[in-house]
C-alpha cells in the first residue's frame, strides 16, 4: 500500500490526482458518444485548430486559463462553423473544408506564439502538464465537466436516438443537426477542460481510447458510456501513478497505460477479440452441413 | 376498428426545385395494409419522407384527424431502409424496442411498468421475445425489419410507413414479416408499404397507390391494380401473351 499513497504526500500530485479523476471521468463517458457518432477524426482536426485560439489569448491575457479557454473556443467554433458553411456554399464536403481549414489555423497559431510575450512551449500545448495544475486550473476543469455530464443527463435519450438511427429522429421532431453541433461543442469544451493536464493531443486520447475499448467488449449502450468514464478514470490514475514511480511525463504515460488496455481489448477481448476469433473451433460449417445432409436422407 | 384517417391534400415536393411528387391527394384509412408502387424515381421513398416530415412540402399539407401531421409526432411511424442503420451500434434487440417508448417518455420521463409492458407486446408481435436480448448484428435480415417493426410498434402509432421492407428478405423471411403486419392492420393501424415486386401485390396488400410522379391510381386491389394503371404508372407496354 505505500506505493500507492507515497506519492498523494506531495500537494502536486493530490491535485494531479483530482484534475486526473475530472478528466478521466467526463471525457471518458463522453467518448462513447464521440466514437459511436463516428466522430474520433474530426476531434483529431478540432485539437489542432485550438492553437490558434490559445496563442491569442496568451497574446491578449498572457497565461491566464480563462484566457486560453475563450480563445481556445472561438478558434475551434470558427473552423467547425467555417468548415461547414464552405461544404454548404460549394462542393468541398465538410471533411475537406475543416481539413483544410484545421491545418491552416494549426499553421497560423504557431507563427502567433512566436510574437508571445511570454515563452510559451508548444509542447506544453501539445502535451500538458497534469503535475502543474494550479487551482485556477483544477476549478475551471471541474466547473466544465459538471457543464458537460449534465448537459449529457439532459439530453442522453434524444442523443442515443440520433446516434442509432438519426432519420427516426427527424421523424419524431428531434432536431438532429442541432444534436450534432451540440456533441461537436461538448467534445471541444471537454478538450478545453484537459488542455493544461495532459495538452490538446493527448486529450483526444481520453476522448477516444476508453470507449473504443469498451465498444470491443461489450453489446451495451450504458456499459459502453459508464464502462468509458469508469475506464477513462482509472487509466488516468494508473498512467499518473506509472509516470510518478518511472519518472515518464505524466500526459503520454496516461495515453500509454489507456492504449495498452486498448490493445489488450482487440487482442484479447472474449467476443470480438482477433485472438479468440482466431482459436474458436472451426467445424461448425461442417457440422450443420452433416446435418442437413442427415435430414435430407430420412 | 380504428377509424383514423391520414389526409394528403395537394402535397408537392421539389428536390431542387424539381417536383418528385406533385398535388397528391390521397385519403388513406387505418385498418389497410396499402402497397406504394411505381417505378425507381416515381417518388416513393419520397411520399414516404414527406409523410413523416423529413423532407420540406412544397405545397399541400398532411392532416391527421384534421390536426397537421407535424403537431401529432408519434402517431407516425417511420421505418427506414436497413442499410441505413449501423447493426454493430451496441444495443440488443430489447433496448433497440425500448427506444419506440422515447417519443412518449422525453428527456426526464421514468421508465414505467406500463412501458414495460409495451415493450413486451411489441416484442411479442414481432415474434422477437426470445431474441430480444441478442445484439442487433446477430439478427438475420428478416429477424432486423422485425426488430424495426417492433421499435414503430412500442411507438404506439397508428400509422406506419415502410421503405421497401421486403427487399432481400427471402420467401420465408416475407411470409413472417406480412404476417406480423397483418396482425397490425388487424389491430386497426394503417400500413405503408413501398414496394416494387408487382408479382407479390396481391399477396400482400389489399389496396395499392400507383405512382409516377403524380397519382395514377388508389384503391382497393380490384380497383386500380390492373393492367391498363400499372401500364400509365410505368410508362412501359406490358406484353401479357401472344395473341
Amino acid at each position: 500500500m505505500h506505493w500507492l499513497l507515497e506519492p498523494f504526500h506531495f500537494e502536486f500530485m493530490q491535485k494531479a490526482l483530482l484534475g486526473c479523476l475530472l478528466i478521466g471521468f467526463t471525457n471518458g463517458y463522453l467518448s462513447g458518444f464521440i466514437v459511436l457518432r463516428r466522430h474520433a477524426l474530426l476531434a483529431d482536426a478540432l485539437s489542432h485548430s485550438l492553437l490558434p485560439g490559445v496563442a491569442t489569448g496568451v497574446l491578449i491575457w498572457g497565461l491566464q486559463p480563462m484566457g486560453l479557454f475563450v480563445g481556445a473556443l472561438v478558434a475551434a467554433l470558427l473552423v467547425v462553423v467555417g468548415g461547414k458553411m464552405i461544404s454548404r456554399s460549394s462542393r468541398i464536403k465538410d471533411d475537406t473544408s475543416i481539413g483544410a481549414l484545421y491545418v491552416i489555423a494549426f499553421a497560423v497559431g504557431i507563427i502567433l506564439l512566436k510574437y508571445s510575450p511570454v515563452r510559451v512551449d508548444l509542447s506544453h500545448f501539445l502535451f500538458g502538464n497534469v503535475l502543474g495544475l494550479s487551482n485556477m486550473d483544477l476549478c475551471l476543469t471541474y466547473a466544465l465537466s459538471s457543464i458537460i455530464l449534465l448537459i449529457l443527463a439532459i439530453v442522453q435519450r434524444q442523443l442515443l436516438l440520433v446516434l442509432f438511427d438519426p432519420a427516426v429522429a427527424l421523424s419524431l421532431g428531434i432536431r438532429v443537426a442541432w444534436f450534432d453541433y451540440l456533441l461537436i461543442a461538448l467534445m471541444v469544451v471537454a478538450m478545453i477542460s484537459s488542455l493544461q493536464a495532459v495538452g490538446i493531443v493527448l486529450s483526444l486520447g481520453l476522448l477516444i481510447l476508453p470507449a473504443a475499448t469498451i465498444y470491443l467488449l461489450s453489446d451495451s449502450f450504458a456499459v459502453m458510456v459508464w464502462g468509458g468514464a469508469a475506464l477513462g478514470v482509472g487509466g488516468a490514475v494508473a498512467g499518473l501513478m506509472l509516470s510518478y514511480w518511472a519518472d515518464l511525463p505524466s500526459g503520454p504515460a496516461i495515453v500509454l497505460v489507456l492504449g495498452l488496455g486498448f490493445v489488450l481489448a482487440y487482442l484479447f477481448g472474449p467476443r470480438y477479440g482477433v485472438i479468440p476469433k482466431l482459436l474458436r473451433p472451426r467445424h461448425l460449417h461442417e457440422e450443420s452441413m452433416k446435418r442437413w445432409k442427415d435430414h435430407d436422407h430420412v | 376498428m380504428s377509424s383514423h384517417h391520414l389526409l394528403v391534400k395537394d402535397l408537392t415536393v421539389s428536390y431542387d426545385r424539381i417536383p418528385a411528387i406533385h398535388h397528391l391527394n390521397l385519403d388513406l384509412v387505418c385498418g389497410h395494409c396499402i402497397g406504394l408502387l411505381g417505378p425507381n424515381g416515381a417518388g416513393k421513398t419520397t411520399l414516404i419522407k414527406a409523410l413523416t416530415g423529413l423532407v420540406p412540402i412544397e405545397t399541400g399539407s398532411v392532416e391527421i384527424e384534421g390536426h397537421h401531421a407535424k403537431n401529432r409526432v408519434g402517431q407516425i411511424a417511420y421505418l427506414p431502409q436497413r442499410g441505413l442503420i449501423d447493426w454493430d451500434f451496441p444495443i440488443t434487440v430489447r433496448g433497440m424496442v425500448e427506444m419506440g417508448r422515447f417519443a412518449t417518455l422525453g428527456a426526464w420521463g421514468l421508465f414505467s411498468d406500463r412501458d414495460q409492458t409495451i415493450v413486451e407486446e411489441a416484442l411479442r408481435v414481432s415474434r422477437l421475445e426470445r431474441l430480444a436480448d441478442r445484439q442487433i448484428s446477430a439478427l438475420s435480415g428478416g429477424q432486423q425489419q422485425r426488430a424495426f417493426l417492433a421499435r414503430a410498434y412500442a411507438q404506439q402509432a397508428e400509422f406506419y410507413l415502410l421503405d421497401e421492407p421486403f427487399t432481400g428478405l427471402d420467401t420465408n423471411a416475407q411470409t413472417d414479416f406480412h404476417a406480423i403486419l397483418q396482425t397490425m392492420v388487424t389491430q386497426g393501424k394503417l400500413v405503408l408499404v413501398s414496394h416494387h415486386d408487382l408479382k407479390s401485390v396481391p399477396n400482400l396488400f389489399d389496396q395499392v397507390i400507383l405512382l409516377n410522379g403524380e397519382l395514377v391510381a388508389f384503391g382497393s386491389l380490384e380497383a386500380a391494380f390492373n393492367l391498363q394503371n400499372i401500364d400509365r404508372a410505368y410508362a412501359t407496354q406490358i406484353v401479357t401473351s401472344a395473341h
